[in-house]
C-alpha cells in the first residue's frame, strides 16, 4: 500500500481531513479506541499485518502507524 | 428424514436505549439497542421468543427436544432449558439441555439439533437462543455498552421428508487460547464472588470496569475474526462444492457494521447478496443470526433463500459455519 493509499484510509477511519503523515497521534482527537480498531482491521484486511497493541501504543505519528505495515 | 430449519422467531425487551449520535454510531452502525429489564432474565426472554412460535400455530406437543444457548443462565444449577420445559408446558418425554456459547451458538445449535434429527433421536428441535450481556457490562464502559443489545429467538428445526440436504456443510473451530479476549473474569467457579475481592480499572480512554465485569479486547477480536472467517468460508464452499456465486446469501453474526464491512471485503464478497444490519439491535450475541434470518426473510422470497451461509465466531474463541436451505421456512414474516 501506498503511503498516499494509506492517508486516505486513515482519513476515513478517524474522520478527519486534516491529518498528514506526520501528525502526532497525540494531537489527534478522534486517534480513540475505535479508530485503533478500525486501524487494526484494515491493516489485516488489506495488507494482512496484525500489529500489537504495543507496538500501536510505541506510535507517535501517522507515519509510525504506516511503518507497523511493513510497506 | 433430514433437518431444515422450518420456523424462526425472535423476541426483543421493550426498553431501547439510543445511542449516542457520533463516531462510534457511525462506525459500529448500531443506533439503539433493547436491554432486558432486570425483573426478567434471559430464560423469561427465551421463554417469549418460543411463545411467539407457538402463538403463530406451532404444536408445543410436537417438540421433543429443547437446546437453550446462554452465558446467562437462570441459576448456576437447574438447567435453564429443564426450568423452561415446564414453563412453556412442552411434553414430559422432551430432552433439554442448557449449552453456553455466545456469538458462534447459534451455528453449534444447528449443528447439534442435526444430529439429534438426523440421527433419529428427535423430530422437532426447538433451539432458544438467549442473552443478556447489557448485565455484565459496567454502566461507565461506554467503549463495551454500545455495542451489545438483549434478544432471543427461538428456532424450530424439523425432520422434513426430502432428498436434499437442510443444513449441511458445517465448519467448527475453537482456539481458547484467545479466551482472555472476551470474558468475565469473577462470578464462575475459577473466581468466586464469595472468594475474589473487586477490582475495578479505567482503561486509556476512561471507561471503568471492574473484573465482574465484561471486558473485550476489541482489538484483538477484530484481528480473530479477520484471521478465521475468511478460512471458514474457504472450507464450507470446499467441503460442499459450492461457489460464492452460487449462494443466495451470506449472514453472518451479526456483530458491527465496521466489522462486518471489513468480513466482506476479506471474504471477497463485495458483489453478492450479504447482510449487514445492527442498526437497531447492536450485537445479541447467539440470537443475532436467527434475528438477521427473520429480517431477511421477511424482505425476500423463500425461493431465494435456498443456499444461505451462515457463520458464526466470537467468544471463546469459538467459531463455526453452515449452509442452510430456508426455502421450509413458514411463517416468515413473524418476528
Amino acid at each position: 500500500m501506498t503511503e498516499q493509499d494509506f492517508l486516505v484510509k486513515m482519513k476515513e477511519i478517524l474522520d478527519n481531513e486534516d491529518v498528514t503523515m506526520d501528525t502526532a497521534l497525540a494531537d489527534i482527537e478522534e486517534w480513540d479506541s475505535v479508530s485503533v480498531v478500525g486501524y487494526v482491521a484494515m491493516a489485516n484486511a488489506t495488507c494482512g499485518k496484525r500489529p500489537i497493541a504495543e507496538q500501536i501504543r510505541g506510535c507517535a505519528s501517522i507515519r509510525d502507524l504506516y511503518g507497523l505495515l511493513g510497506a | 428424514m433430514k433437518a431444515y430449519i422450518t420456523r424462526i422467531a425472535y423476541y426483543l425487551p421493550d426498553v431501547v436505549e439510543e445511542n449516542t449520535p457520533g463516531r462510534l454510531m457511525k462506525k459500529t452502525g448500531i443506533e439503539r439497542r433493547h436491554l432486558c429489564p432486570a425483573h426478567m432474565t434471559a430464560g423469561d426472554m427465551a421463554k417469549e421468543a418460543a411463545e411467539k412460535l407457538f402463538d403463530k400455530g406451532v404444536d408445543r406437543d410436537s417438540v421433543d427436544f429443547l437446546l437453550l444457548c446462554t452465558q446467562s443462565p437462570d441459576y448456576p444449577l437447574p438447567t435453564t432449558a429443564c426450568l423452561l420445559q415446564d414453563r412453556l408446558g412442552l411434553r414430559k418425554n422432551c430432552g433439554a439441555l442448557d449449552f453456553n456459547l455466545g456469538c458462534s451458538g447459534f451455528i453449534y445449535g444447528l449443528g447439534l439439533a442435526k444430529g439429534l434429527i438426523e440421527s433419529g433421536q428427535a423430530k422437532r428441535v426447538l433451539l432458544l437462543t438467549s442473552e443478556t450481556y447489557s448485565k455484565y457490562i459496567h454502566p461507565q464502559d461506554h467503549a463495551t455498552g454500545p455495542l451489545f443489545g438483549d434478544a432471543a429467538a427461538a428456532t424450530l428445526i424439523s425432520s422434513v421428508e426430502a432428498e436434499e440436504e437442510g443444513l449441511y456443510g458445517f465448519v467448527y473451530g475453537t482456539d481458547g487460547g484467545g479466551a482472555e479476549n472476551l470474558i468475565v473474569p469473577v462470578g464462575g467457579m475459577r473466581n468466586r464472588y464469595q472468594d475474589t475481592p473487586v477490582e475495578e480499572r479505567t482503561d486509556d480512554y476512561g471507561n471503568i470496569r471492574t473484573n465482574r465485569d465484561l471486558f473485550m479486547n476489541g482489538s484483538e477480536i477484530m484481528n480473530f475474526a479477520l484471521e478465521v472467517v475468511p478460512q471458514a468460508i474457504e472450507d464450507i464452499l470446499s467441503k460442499t462444492s459450492l461457489t460464492r456465486a452460487g449462494i443466495d446469501y451470506f449472514v453472518f453474526h451479526q456483530a458491527n457494521r465496521m466489522m462486518l464491512s471489513y468480513l466482506q471485503e476479506k471474504c471477497g464478497l463485495l458483489n453478492v447478496p450479504y447482510w449487514n444490519d445492527v442498526r437497531d439491535y447492536g450485537n445479541t450475541v447467539s440470537s443475532s443470526i436467527p434475528v438477521a434470518l427473520c429480517d431477511m426473510l421477511s424482505r425476500h422470497p423463500e425461493s431465494e433463500c435456498k443456499r444461505v451461509v451462515l457463520v458464526g465466531f466470537g467468544v471463546g474463541l469459538s467459531w463455526g459455519g453452515c449452509v442452510g436451505n430456508l426455502s421450509y421456512v413458514t411463517g416468515r414474516l413473524e418476528r
